[in-house]
């Protein structure tokens, strides 16, 4: 982190009625809460002196649960982030003015909130959630995700589940999960082994348009695939040695001039500047409202989980904006065959004429599965392997070879990717 | 609709060619780049134009403001004259303690003001009875106004303002109710007319495969699958096969559609026949697709409605542009039977020729569709002795009918109920649908939670405690509200657990649950001022206590 200071509390003066509106909450059971729950000091205490928080993420949701869980009374907050701010997320990642573009996010954030919400501790990590260990995660009562990616939600579960003693149910620690899509968006409470993970829900996702290498080489027909072409093909080729910043608007110019040249010698309409970032960047439309509503259900569980003051979410909130307020409340069943919450193993059916290639193939497109690049091996021996490049070239031929020359009916395949943050085990069923 | 300067729209970017606006985008643009994705410049010029009223200025009226200042709405009031309290600075991010004894609007504003520098905030410290009383125009002079927790009597007199300060419906200025108590909370809106220009519904636009216009129908018979080696044959795309399917279909059936199950199968049967090898992709997409041959295109029953409503068939001069198109729209179904087509073609498997020519086919018949529609608009406005000539300054140009087209099956007008006009019959009903069902929600029950809480309020001039006594009147209450509506016998548990909660919560504004109703609210400002999305109609429940939100069809 070099020359960037760590921000410090600010001692809250004293406050009398600072809490008056929650401690009706924690002041007075209703009759929904559950018998266990001990109202007043004690609840207080732990909430306000004990409980430590884990916020991933100071983004658009992250910066909206900071300021939730202080306001809640959480005063011990940790925050993670390895991004660094950008004018596009002014337009709702309200800790931050314009003059803070370029500087880490978890740091302005932790100092903003405790500029504003007096007593409050916010100790931010500017860096990524793969830099910390076991021991480090060990430390907090619960986490909270506020992430855009795929990958890192997948990562940050599979390390809470694993982290699962069935001696220690200190071991176990609640993940709430929370993401936005335009006026859309879900919150979903995890307790690993416990309720559905979120390896469980991967089917849920849409599925990401991926367009074939063909259309964008041979066949293109929209302006997608033109910007597309520029940049998986074209960069490459001009700059073998350079790598593509899609931050850097230079760059976002050059593919642009190079997708329209190639549209207008397809006649093909429609590649524009904005379509150009959107494509190459894999924007999503994001809002300051959908983050409120889905950062303040996320707190509203966690509160409610830290304090047992009203039961939690049973384990998934859907919220649809676009046609009225529609939400829709249910219970994520577990997945027997979760690779990572499961221990049964997924089946593979397969067709015995298939080569190896094409199972990848079939692999990568399951969405329940998600793994880009697998890599492969049954029983010890390495069927495929995606690197290091002495070890491809070797397995390479078997990329060609069909499966019943490979493996038995009902042998067990381990995957490994570097997009998969754990091994996967496939039994594959060998079909005429 | 009007078209800024700055920046061309998301959308309109991405049909036109480049165009000098194309070049790399400014300050403005890269801030609002993530929601220009969604309502474009049109939705965001409507936005910096709007003027909103928030009165009171407590936790749930400045977490629904981030929301609206951070996106650039033009200019707001919060309306307040009371002093920041201990605990107002601590359950609100836009209250700070070296601020207290201040005015809360002021401090308020001040720290909202910091989101955005092109916004204008303004601090009222007037009591919102004595303006009520003095000049009622103070009100209907904004664009949207916004109560959030202010005495029942006072909702009522503020919705008889805004009824009383328009001569139309359509001119009435939307309100949006807001109560919250602890993990509680309603939001309920009194609008005279609103239209939506565009809901962004998600079904893509029909190709009309089942009455595929004549160049479609030509294209595609001139297409002999029999003599196309296996590379074309691999190439003919999707929307070619399924016309040509169901074309040969009806040639052997007198003309006549698919219309039971089984036929339905014999067609898909039929396409899958054609298949060569089996695994062609052009077949597996138009298998995939097979239900657009027997999927008749009709007319949304909600613009079926809408056309046959008074405002469209009653046109007059001074009519919204909207209506205009309603009624040429009218006109133009009459005589064809559908919407306009709109040319959005889907990608499919085929070469690049093949896909322009396809698209040029669909593009040229929507510019045929387009000018006959122009003549019915041309009609309309003759109807109510307007002149041709007249179109461009009342909003009816070219770029406004392609635009109109694009969204048409998207086009909705509300019609809105005034405030506090719900019968206790109602109540009950909905109470019984949500018991009946036992699905999770019950929005009726805390909606009788809140009436009974501001009955309770109005008594006592103070929210009801979780006390014995508080708790045997709250009920009183209840069972009078619902007795009143045909309730027979006690109240079921999901009423008196919503009591129970209400008299829990004490009134109070949770940080938590002031910061997802603000994000409701800011949702539903936004959709009422871009005429983008569809609001909400009728009252929405939120019970944070079950993780849920309902809506009351009042």
């Amino acid at each position: 982190m070099g020359d960037i200071s760590l921000p410090a509390p600010v001692p809250a003066p004293a406050w009398p009625d600072r809490f008056q509106h929650v401690d009706t909450l924690l002041d007075a059971p209703g009759p929904s809460t559950d018998p266990d729950f001990v109202r007043g000091d004690v609840v207080k205490e732990f909430l306000r002196n004990q409980c430590k928080i884990l916020v991933i993420g100071a983004g658009g949701l992250g910066c909206e649960i900071l300021a939730n869980l202080a306001l809640m009374g959480f005063a011990d907050i940790h925050v993670i982030d390895m991004d660094t701010i950008d004018i596009s997320n002014l337009n709702r990642q309200f800790l931050f003015r314009p003059k803070d573009v370029g500087k880490p996010k978890a740091i302005v954030a932790a100092e903003f909130v405790m500029s504003r919400v007096p007593g409050t501790k916010v100790t931010p990590y500017f860096g990524k959630i793969q830099d910390k260990d076991e021991s480090y995660y060990m430390q907090f009562n619960l986490v909270i995700c506020g992430l855009d990616s795929v990958e890192a939600r997948r990562w940050m579960n599979a390390t809470l589940v694993g982290m699962v003693d069935p001696e220690n149910p200190e071991s176990l620690k609640p993940m709430i999960d929370g993401g936005t899509e335009g006026f859309k968006g879900q919150a979903r409470v995890i307790i690993p082994t416990i309720s559905s993970c979120y390896e469980c829900s991967l089917d849920m996702l849409n599925k990401q348009t991926v367009f074939p290498i063909c259309t964008i080489a041979n066949t293109p027909r929209l302006p997608e695939h033109c910007i597309e072409w520029a940049s998986v093909l074209e960069w490459p080729r001009v700059f073998p040695d350079k790598k593509m910043d899609t931050d850097d608007p230079d760059d976002i110019q050059w593919l642009y001039e190079r997708a329209s040249a190639r549209a207008h010698e397809f006649k093909i309409e429609g590649v524009t500047w904005s379509l150009t970032q959107g494509v190459v960047k894999n924007i999503i439309p994001a809002i300051a409202s959908t983050n409120a509503i889905i950062a303040a259900s996320c707190c509203t569980e966690a509160f409610k989980l830290a304090t047992s003051c009203a039961p939690a979410l049973n384990n998934y909130f859907m919220l649809i904006g676009t046609e009225g307020i529609y939400s829709y409340t249910f219970e994520h069943e577990r997945r027997p065959e979760c690779p990572v919450c499961g221990g049964e193993t997924i089946d593979m059916p397969v067709k015995k004429e298939w080569t190896l290639e094409r199972l990848i193939e079939a692999l990568t497109e399951r969405q329940d599965i998600q793994v880009k690049k697998p890599s492969l091996s049954a029983g010890g021996r390495s069927l495929y392997l995606q690197a290091p490049p002495q070890l491809e070239k070797r397995t390479r031929p078997n990329l060609e070879k069909k499966l019943s020359e490979l493996v038995e009916d009902g042998d067990e395949l381990t995957v490994t990717a570097s997009s998969l943050p754990f091994n996967l085990t496939l039994r594959v069923l060998l079909k005429d | 609709m009007a078209a800024t300067a700055w920046a061309q729209s998301i959308e309109d970017a991405t049909v036109t060619v480049s165009s000098p606006t194309n070049v790399r985008p400014d300050d403005k643009t890269r801030r609002y780049d993530r929601q220009l994705r969604l309502w474009a410049s049109s939705g965001q010029s409507a936005l910096e134009a709007a003027r909103i009223l928030f009165v009171s200025g407590g936790a749930t009226s400045t977490s629904s403001l981030k929301n609206l200042v951070l996106p650039g709405i033009g200019a707001f009031t919060i309306l307040d004259p009371l002093p920041v309290t201990h605990a107002d600075a601590g359950n609100n991010f836009f209250l700070h303690i070296d601020g207290i004894g201040q005015n809360r609007a002021e401090e308020g504003v001040k720290h909202l003001a910091e989101l955005n520098d092109s916004v204008k905030g303004t601090a009222d410290t007037r009591d919102v009875n004595a303006l009520l009383d003095s000049d009622p125009e103070f009100f209907t002079s904004f664009t949207l106004v916004i109560a959030i927790n202010i005495e029942p009597a006072t909702e009522g007199r503020l919705a008889q303002a805004l009824r009383s300060g328009s001569s139309t419906p359509r001119e009435m200025v939307p309100l949006m109710i807001v109560r919250t108590a602890g993990f509680y909370a309603m939001i309920g809106t009194q609008i005279g007319e609103h239209t939506v220009v565009d809901a962004h519904a998600e079904t893509p636009p029909t190709l009309r495969l089942d009455s595929a216009f004549p160049a479609l129908l030509e294209y595609s018979r001139a297409v002999n699958l029999d003599a196309l080696d296996s590379t074309d044959f691999g190439h003919v795309p999707w929307v070619v096969l399924l016309v040509k399917t169901l074309d040969s279909w009806r040639q052997t059936h007198n003309g006549e559609m698919p219309k039971t199950y089984a036929e339905k199968q014999e067609l898909k049967k039929t396409l899958e026949k054609l298949r060569r090898r089996g695994d062609e992709e052009n077949f597996d997409e138009a298998v995939a697709q097979a239900y657009r041959m027997w999927t008749p295109t009709t007319i949304p029953s909600e613009i079926r409605e809408l056309l046959s409503d008074q405002s469209v068939t009653n046109l007059k001069h001074s009519s919204p542009s909207i209506f205009f198109f309603l009624r040429a729209l009218s006109l133009f179904v009459e005589q064809c039977r559908f919407l306009p087509l709109v040319p959005t073609l889907p990608d499919m498997h085929t070469t690049t020729d093949t896909y322009v020519e396809l698209q040029n086919l669909f593009r040229a018949q929507a510019e045929r569709e387009m000018l006959l529609f122009e003549d019915c608009l041309k009609v309309a406005l003759e109807e109510v002795r307007g002149s041709w000539e007249e179109r461009e300054t009342l909003g009816l140009g070219r770029t406004e009918v392609k635009e109109f087209i694009r969204n048409a099956a998207g086009v909705r007008v509300f019609k809105g109920k005034k405030w506090g006009s719900v019968q206790p019959q109602e109540i009950v009903s909905a109470l019984q649908m949500e018991l009946e069902s036992g699905m999770l929600p019950a929005p009726a029950a805390v909606y009788t939670a809140f009436l009974a809480s501001a009955d309770f309020h109005g008594q006592h001039g103070r929210h009801p405690r979780p006390t014995d006594a508080d708790n045997a009147e709250l009920l009183q209450f209840a069972t009078t509200r619902l007795t009143a509506g045909g309730w027979e016998g006690e109240l079921p548990e999901t009423v008196t657990t919503a009591l129970g909660e209400i008299a829990r919560a004490q009134g109070s504004d949770i940080p938590t649950t002031a910061a997802l109703v603000g994000g409701m609210v800011a949702q539903e400002a936004i959709k009422f001022i871009t005429r983008q999305y569809v609001p909400i109609a009728g009252t929405c429940v939120i019970d944070l206590i079950k993780s849920t939100t309902g809506t009351l069809p009042f």
